[in-house]
């Protein structure tokens, strides 16, 4: 469908009309929104993928969005089909896509043009081997992914027909060709449309003469020849549109019903399903939890695991040498000692009348007089306590008692 | 000075030196004073609570028996390290007692374990985080507290042996612990105190237990089995994979779960975790045909959450397993298909692009000289 118009200046030359470009344009957005929605499914583990996911506010939400660039992708490629076989049934367009003999005859004399052994590069018509090969893995690549996607977004209705694998396995193609496709975009297209030579031709839609010269001799040949298909006589073109309407009808109704299948047939996972038989939590085995002392439980006597008590005070205990301090008080070392260790009974109770919670209360004594004579460690009521073993159940270290010793000797001073 | 004497100098000097080490450490390591602690509370107390006809009535009713048998203390933790009555009993120092202020056995119960933190601080700040003391603080008298668990006179170790402690969570949870005897993780532990096995403690914590049907608990579940389930040398003990938490992470559900547990841990989500099919104390080996996730019960599990799941649906989940020709052959083909096909693709796709790249840039130098 190349005409050659004459622009102010130069000669240009219509290469993509503006139903290829919106085409071209929707399908390459699409594209772009599965590969970035996709491959983060494909690596979810990777750290790039979490933050992706959390952009996006959740691995949901990048599979609607996939899902919807799906459908777009799908819609453009209906209407391709349904162009094409319009180009083909009623233009009767010449069918330049399909590779043949002469795409291996120009790869062939293009690597030894780039090996040196040669001194130009094959003489492309409309379409070179490097667009057809390109167009023909994106058909492929989208039947491919079309397909698998289906599969996977709809498992329940296809193993009715297919056996189970057929899941896993279009999970694996999919992945598969989606990294083909993004890397064959990147390196393929890239490089040919985009770094050998910026071809904007799909934007605009047309070409100048020198890179017609270049890309498509053979082509810029055929028009300078004014080689040019014979007009359609419009009873014949009526005639044609009349036989091809019904065919796009059918085509288009069976892709609206497949769409219907993709996007609402098939509930895959109910929300929130009962998941378990749900055992009663509280059942106790009697009215009264563990009672006291008569759970008898059918067990060899634990043995003891350690021999040695940490808590050795009895006053008889032979009191090991404590690095003794200069000068202990008590709000730095007794008092907090104290309301570690005897504040349970000597503390807000006050048990035999003795209140060891402040220095004051402490002075006071018990019921029975005085407890701590300052400055005769030896004779203080406590330790004579503490060390004649009447006061078997407290728990007081024999470094502790040291302390106590040492701060009395010292005054028992409070600060 | 010879080297001869001073060599043999120096071997006295070491052995001197080390002889010296060894009788300080000997010293240091060995107890300060071995004696049995006296039971004098003990004595004093049992006097009188020995006795086992001694009882009380309680305002409510109830006869609280006061007799502390000598056999219980003999076994306890505290006794034998010199934790007497009146490390716990801090209210009552002399006889006659005060009078007792409780209503009811529970309400002694619930006033008596707060002395345990005053050595078990850690611990007891843990419980207080608990699922436990939530049900507590909602008014649940019943909800558990030290003693109820650890025993009051007779508190022994826990976890000796290791059955014991599904028979300490057996008394309020008794359904559940007669599933999990069951399973074959308490059936091992029943049968031979299997070292391996998770007791009740392992899954659920042990003072921090947490309410585990939160969204945290679900998320998190799948890294708490493979915290047994991943380790190949436990694994190879008993000839399972340890492939399987690795393999469920790639999976649908797996690709779900681990999403939201870097993400949002607090929201809930459906995707299947380990005891959706497994099952959750029920949990059995895959050859025994009552587990959910034997062959003839799969489907069955699947249809939980896939109510639609036809006969073939099983197949399309590949368990927790490689990718292999035997098992799975056109899943085999089709990784290899696109393993070999695409490096093939994209290398054909470089060198050609480096071909013309290299042939441009000789023509570029070669134009830019006259």
């Amino acid at each position: 469908m190349t005409k050659e118009t004459r622009a102010p200046g130069a000669a240009t030359y219509v290469r993509f009309d503006i139903v290829q470009r919106l085409q071209h344009i929707i399908f390459l957005i699409s594209f772009t929104i599965l590969g970035f929605t996709g491959l983060p499914q494909k690596f979810p583990l990777s750290p790039i993928s979490a933050g992706f996911f959390k952009i996006f506010g959740g691995i949901e939400t990048v599979r609607l969005i996939h899902h919807t660039s799906a459908i777009v992708m799908m819609i453009v490629s209906v209407f391709h089909v349904l162009e094409v076989l319009y180009r083909v049934l009623v233009l009767r367009t010449p069918i330049s896509m399909i590779p043949w003999i002469n795409d291996l005859l120009h790869v062939y004399e293009d690597v030894l043009y780039y090996l040196g052994l040669r001194k130009h590069k094959g003489y492309y018509g409309r379409y070179s081997y490097a667009e057809k090969a390109e167009y023909l893995a994106l058909i492929w690549g989208t039947l491919v992914m079309g397909l698998t996607g289906f599969m996977m977004w709809n498992p329940l209705s296809t193993l009715r027909i297919l056996p189970g694998e057929a899941i896993p396995a279009a999970k694996a193609a999919h992945g598969g060709e989606a990294v083909l496709a993004v890397l064959a975009i990147i390196i393929w297209h890239f490089y040919h449309v985009h770094i050998k030579h910026l071809n904007l031709s799909m934007f605009t839609g047309k070409l100048s003469r020198e890179e017609m010269e270049h890309e498509h001799p053979a082509e810029l040949a055929q028009i300078d020849a004014g080689k040019k298909p014979d007009p359609i006589p419009p009873a014949v073109l009526r005639k044609r549109q009349y036989i091809y309407a019904p065919i796009a009808i059918v085509i288009l109704a069976l892709f609206s019903y497949g769409f219907y299948f993709f996007v609402g047939y098939e509930t895959t996972a109910v929300v929130n399903p009962q998941l378990q038989p749900t055992l009663p939590v509280y059942v106790p085995q009697t009215a009264t939890l563990r009672p006291t002392a008569t759970v008898t439980l059918t067990l060899t006597p634990a043995p003891t695991a350690t021999p040695v008590p940490a808590t050795e005070a009895t006053g008889d205990a032979t009191a090991t040498e404590a690095p003794v301090a200069a000068a202990f008080t008590w709000d730095v070392e007794i008092g907090p000692l104290f309301a570690q260790k005897c504040l349970m009974c000597h503390g807000a109770s006050a048990s035999g009348g003795l209140n060891l919670s402040t220095y004051a209360d402490a002075m006071k004594g018990g019921a029975s007089g005085l407890v701590f004579t300052p400055g005769d460690a030896a004779n203080s009521p406590m330790i004579v306590k503490f060390e004649g073993g009447k006061h078997p159940y407290a728990a007081l270290l024999a470094e502790e008692i040291a302390k106590v010793k040492a701060w009395l000797d010292a005054g028992a001073l409070e600060k | 000075m010879t080297p001869r004497t001073f060599h043999r100098q120096l071997f006295w000097l070491i052995v001197a030196g080390v002889s010296t080490v060894l009788v300080s450490l000997s010293l240091v390591v060995s107890p300060a004073s071995a004696k049995p602690p006296t039971q004098e509370t003990v004595k004093y107390c049992l006097s009188c609570h020995g006795n086992p006809t001694l009882s009380t009535t309680l305002p409510s009713g109830e006869t609280l028996s006061l007799y502390i048998a000598q056999d219980d203390l003999n076994h306890s933790v505290h006794s034998n390290v010199g934790i007497e009555c009146e490390a716990c009993h801090n209210d009552i120092s002399e006889y006659p007692h005060p009078a007792i202020q409780f209503q009811t056995k529970r309400e002694l119960s619930l006033s008596y374990y707060q002395t345990c933190e005053k050595c078990h601080s850690s611990n007891y700040e843990k419980t207080q985080d608990s699922m436990h003391a939530q049900a507590a603080a909602a008014g649940n008298e019943n909800a558990p507290v030290c003693t109820d668990c650890h025993g009051a006179h007779d508190v022994r170790p826990p976890d000796e042996p290791r059955s014991l402690i599904s028979v300490t969570c057996e008394q309020c949870h008794s359904e559940i612990v007669k599933t999990y005897r069951e399973s074959v993780h308490g059936a091992a532990l029943m049968k031979d105190e299997n070292p391996d096995v998770p007791v009740c403690t392992t899954c659920h914590g042990v003072h921090n237990i947490q309410d585990p049907r939160t969204s945290q608990f679900r998320v998190a579940e799948p890294e708490l089995c493979a915290g047994c389930h991943a380790d190949p040398q436990l694994m190879g003990k008993y000839g399972l994979s340890s492939d399987v938490y690795d393999i469920y992470k790639r999976s649908w559900h797996g690709v779900d779960v681990s999403v939201y547990k870097a993400r949002w841990p607090t929201i809930w989500h459906d995707s299947a975790v380990c005891s959706d099919c497994h099952g959750i104390h029920d949990i059995r080996s895959t050859g025994d045909p009552a587990s959910k996730v034997n062959e003839k019960n799969l489907l069955s599990t699947c249809q939980q959450c896939h109510p639609t799941a036809g006969p073939n649906w099983t197949d399309a989940w590949t368990g927790h397993n490689e990718i292999s020709l035997e098992r799975t052959p056109f899943l085999f083909y089709v990784e290899k298909f696109y393993g070999s096909f695409t490096p093939f693709v994209l290398w054909a796709c470089v060198i050609y692009v480096i071909l013309q790249i290299v042939r441009a840039t000789v023509d570029r130098v070669r134009s830019s000289r006259p």
